[in-house]
């Protein structure tokens, strides 16, 4: 394929192209106001969309940025469930009220815990990315398996119980607070999503990375270290996952080593719906964003429905595929 | 982008459609194989008016179409791509495929193209050839009577070339219409009947091969004579003794033993056949593949590099052979010019800066000439030509002294080629030292200060093109025996 000549696109697919921006910022109004109509007295209050809506976004915001960062790369992370179970298990076990089995005891450093908590996932995600980069294992294989040695480490570590009264100064009572109604957690992930969008799309390493997702033997062609660009992607996720998790044990009080798991799966269609928004179906942060806030939206709007929770869930996965729909029947359509 | 344009297929007779990149040609192919649908006109099939919605539906009518990029699956045997998509024999009983009566379909198909492969064997394995061979075979498996053929001899020698060229009049004979698309104007006087001349997408000239020529033809394509392909090559440059690359014993997978130099100012080219490892020695300086023996030196510096990246701090520029799989991402532009220059264009060495990133992308889209409407456009809008150049503006944006160039012009229309062609002199002029290589003998020839034939791996000869022929350097590339000449005097 030689030419660019073509025919002038039809004007239904003039406008597709001009609306598709607007798509995910639409989609998620319709959801918003469509409970907002439904439910004015619960669904419109200041509590719910700053404590419900936004501060349920937060877990799955910061999850789902690290994550952006590594599917740029054109891979996944699988394991990003285990690493925040593993890091936060690791730093909860300090500074815990009472140990394991229920006696009191005196909690350790607060600093150190953090501190270890964000190591723990560093080195998680310097052993995936070993894995996949310099090992050379397909990373679906490599962080799958490892999800499952990280979770299990975790729960050896804590005799498969929860972590309960975790420290309650500077840690769980910020982890729980708000300023002027905003919850504090929120402004974690605010910061954390800032940062990933500044590396993506404002550093020299994001555009090696979206060059190393695009073709990865161009970007090597062109003098790009491309193992040494995959390795810092999930090194970085393996910190942001510990990120959440420490985030999710401070809102908790108690470092629940499977409250993280349904994050993985979620911070992935969180990422594909990101996809079908904006950049051309390439994973992009503004997207995941969109994605993250509509999937929760949709989720605490429903939670307000009498819909059985089972089917609460079926109604949510299948937006997820109506929204990705788009993207993929015009991909289906490019290739010939 | 095709206005008005009329086209004619005659049974029994080969078509050649010309045009440069942009012209419009592969938007007619697409018309007819049923990608696209036309907004204006007709497509008549045998004097009825036929609707083409779909591929599969101008199959079925019988237009089948070759792309340039061959759709061989990888994994299945020669006898199962023929087959692919189509229903296959099968065994009584249970309906499982009878590969036995496949395989004689598939070599009974193959033997009506006078080609004999093992249809039993892993498609990915064959030559180019084989590959082009096989995807006409499932052609004629779905009964076509029309055969589009899209730059077909992209990627085939010129032996493979003449293979192709006897399936095709072998087709003809049988009353196949051929409608042929090729860059290549020696191959469309060798092969075509009839021709048809797209500019702009307009039809600017038609007519009968033997009534024309090609300068007509060039002159037709590009809307104004063609002064000179070729930039005026230098009298030979007498520098004393320096070198800018100087490679000794060099060693890879194919290449075994390769000595050569290349001085400041000259433009070195490799011929050979594909395989003879001639892009091999060029990844091998490049930094993308590891020599297994040898030495090299660069600017008098022992050059030993462990990528890319390392070759690009000893001063080297290299554009790689396929710009689809190797030279571009499916990004913008500025995205793929700036790839090469990500850790300058920065503010605070931390933040990429937009503004010059931007200001860099658009003054070497510019220098080099990419017609775009926009830096931000994505690369693979453009055509064939100006990604091209896109990919040339990336490697000269880190300012190389030594430029590794492989397949430079491939899939490029002759204005493009002339305009690579003057800006590699041109960086030549400047001091920079030019390694390249080509498939396209003459491009050799015009282009060269020197050129170097290679041969199963070995360096077999240096050939100086102001006084050799593309006949005896056809004949080198065979390594036919002693009809090839070493000349001393410049080697």
């Amino acid at each position: 394929m030689n030419d660019t000549a073509t025919l002038p696109a039809p004007v239904w697919r003039r406008i597709g192209h001009t609306v598709r921006p607007f798509t995910g910022i639409l989609a998620l109004v319709f959801v918003f106001g469509l409970f907002a109509a439904l439910y004015p007295d619960t669904y419109l209050t200041k509590t719910n969309i700053l404590s419900n809506i936004l501060g349920q976004v937060t877990f799955l915001a910061i999850m789902a940025s690290v994550q952006t960062v590594v599917m740029v790369i054109g891979e996944f992370d699988l394991s990003v469930g285990g690493m925040a179970a593993l890091a936060t298990g690791a730093a909860a076990t300090i500074i815990n009220t009472q140990t394991i089995d229920g006696l009191p005891k005196a909690a350790g450093s607060l600093l150190f815990a953090v501190v270890l908590c964000l190591l723990v996932g560093l080195l998680c995600g310097v052993v995936n990315g070993t894995l996949v980069s310099y090992a050379g294992i397909l990373a679906f294989v490599a962080t799958l398996a490892m999800n499952e040695v990280y979770q299990n480490l975790a729960s050896y570590r804590t005799k498969g119980k929860p972590v309960y009264s975790l420290v309650k100064n500077n840690f769980v009572a910020p982890g729980q607070g708000s300023i002027g109604g905003v919850p504090n957690r929120l402004f974690v992930a605010i910061g954390a999503a800032l940062l990933i969008w500044i590396l993506l799309d404002h550093t020299p390493l994001g555009r090696k990375m979206y060059a190393v997702g695009g073709n990865i033997e161009a970007a090597r062609n062109s003098g790009i270290n491309v193992r040494l660009v995959k390795w810092i992607a999930f090194v970085i996720c393996g910190a942001g996952a510990a990120l959440t998790g420490l985030t999710q044990a401070a809102y908790l009080g108690t470092a629940n080593l499977t409250a993280p798991a349904p994050l993985m799966l979620q911070s992935i269609a969180a990422v594909f719906m990101g996809m079908a928004f904006f950049r051309d179906g390439r994973p992009n942060l503004p997207g995941t964003m969109i994605g993250v806030v509509l999937f929760r939206t949709l989720e605490t709007g429903l939670n307000q429905t009498s819909i059985d929770p089972y089917l609460r869930s079926v109604i949510t996965w299948v937006v997820v595929i109506i929204i990705v729909l788009p993207t993929a029947i015009t991909r289906l359509r490019h290739s010939r | 982008m095709l206005d008005g344009v009329d086209l004619e297929l005659v049974p029994g007779r080969v078509h050649a459609l010309l045009g440069e990149n942009g012209a419009g040609k592969s938007t007619l192919i697409k018309l007819l194989s049923g990608v696209l649908q036309p907004d204006e006109g007709t497509i008549e099939l045998d004097g009825e008016h036929a609707t083409l919605n779909s591929p599969a539906q101008a199959l079925h009518r019988g237009i089948a179409t070759l792309y340039q990029e061959l759709s061989i699956v990888p994994g299945l045997t020669v006898a199962e791509n023929i087959y692919l998509g189509r229903p296959s024999p099968r065994r009584r009983g249970l309906g499982l495929i009878d590969f036995g009566e496949l395989d004689r379909r598939a070599t009974a198909l193959l033997d009506r193209l006078g080609q004999r492969l093992d249809v039993s064997r892993d498609a990915a394995r064959l030559t180019p050839v084989g590959m082009t061979m096989t995807a006409i075979a499932r052609a004629l498996s779905s009964q076509a009577t029309v055969l589009v053929l899209d730059e077909p001899t992209a990627a085939l020698t010129d032996a493979e070339t003449r293979q192709l060229f006897d399936v095709v009049r072998r087709l003809t004979s049988e009353g196949v219409a051929v409608l042929y698309v090729s860059h290549r104007l020696e191959e469309v006087f060798a092969l075509a009947d009839d021709y048809t001349v797209l500019r702009n997408g307009h039809r600017v000239q038609h007519g009968q091969i033997a009534e024309t020529t090609m300068s007509e033809i060039v002159a037709a394509m590009i809307g104004r004579q063609l002064d000179t392909l070729f930039p005026t090559r230098p009298e030979v440059a007498d520098s004393p003794g320096t070198t800018v690359l100087d490679v000794q014993s060099l060693s890879g997978t194919r290449a075994a033993d390769v000595d050569l130099q290349v001085a400041p100012g000259e433009i070195v080219g490799i011929a050979g056949l594909a395989g003879s490892g001639r892009s091999e020695v060029l990844r091998i300086v490049a930094g993308a593949q590891r020599a297994t023996s040898g030495r090299m030196v660069v600017h008098g510096r022992r050059h030993r590099p462990r990528s890319v990246a390392d070759g690009q701090r000893a001063g080297v520029g290299y554009l790689p052979q396929e710009r689809r799989t190797d030279g571009l991402t499916p990004d913008s532009i500025e995205r793929n010019i700036n790839l090469t220059s990500l850790d300058r264009l920065t503010r605070g060495r931390v933040l990429t800066s937009t503004k010059r990133s931007n200001a860099h992308a658009t003054q070497s889209a510019d220098r080099i000439g990419v017609r775009r409407r926009s830096i931000h456009q994505p690369v693979f809008t453009l055509s064939g030509g100006n990604q091209q150049k896109v990919v040339l503006a990336k490697v000269l944006a880190t300012n190389p002294t030594l430029l590794l160039l492989d397949e430079p012009t491939r899939g490029v229309d002759v204005a493009t080629k002339s305009e690579i062609y003057h800006l590699i002199r041109e960086r030549a002029a400047a001091g920079v030292a030019a390694l390249v290589v080509s498939s396209e003998l003459p491009e050799l020839l015009g282009l060269c200060d020197r050129i170097a034939v290679m041969h199963q791996g070995n360096l077999v000869g240096w050939f100086d093109p102001r006084t050799t022929t593309e006949h005896e350097l056809l004949l080198a590339c065979y390594r036919t025996a002693d009809e090839h000449r070493e000349t001393d005097d410049i080697g």
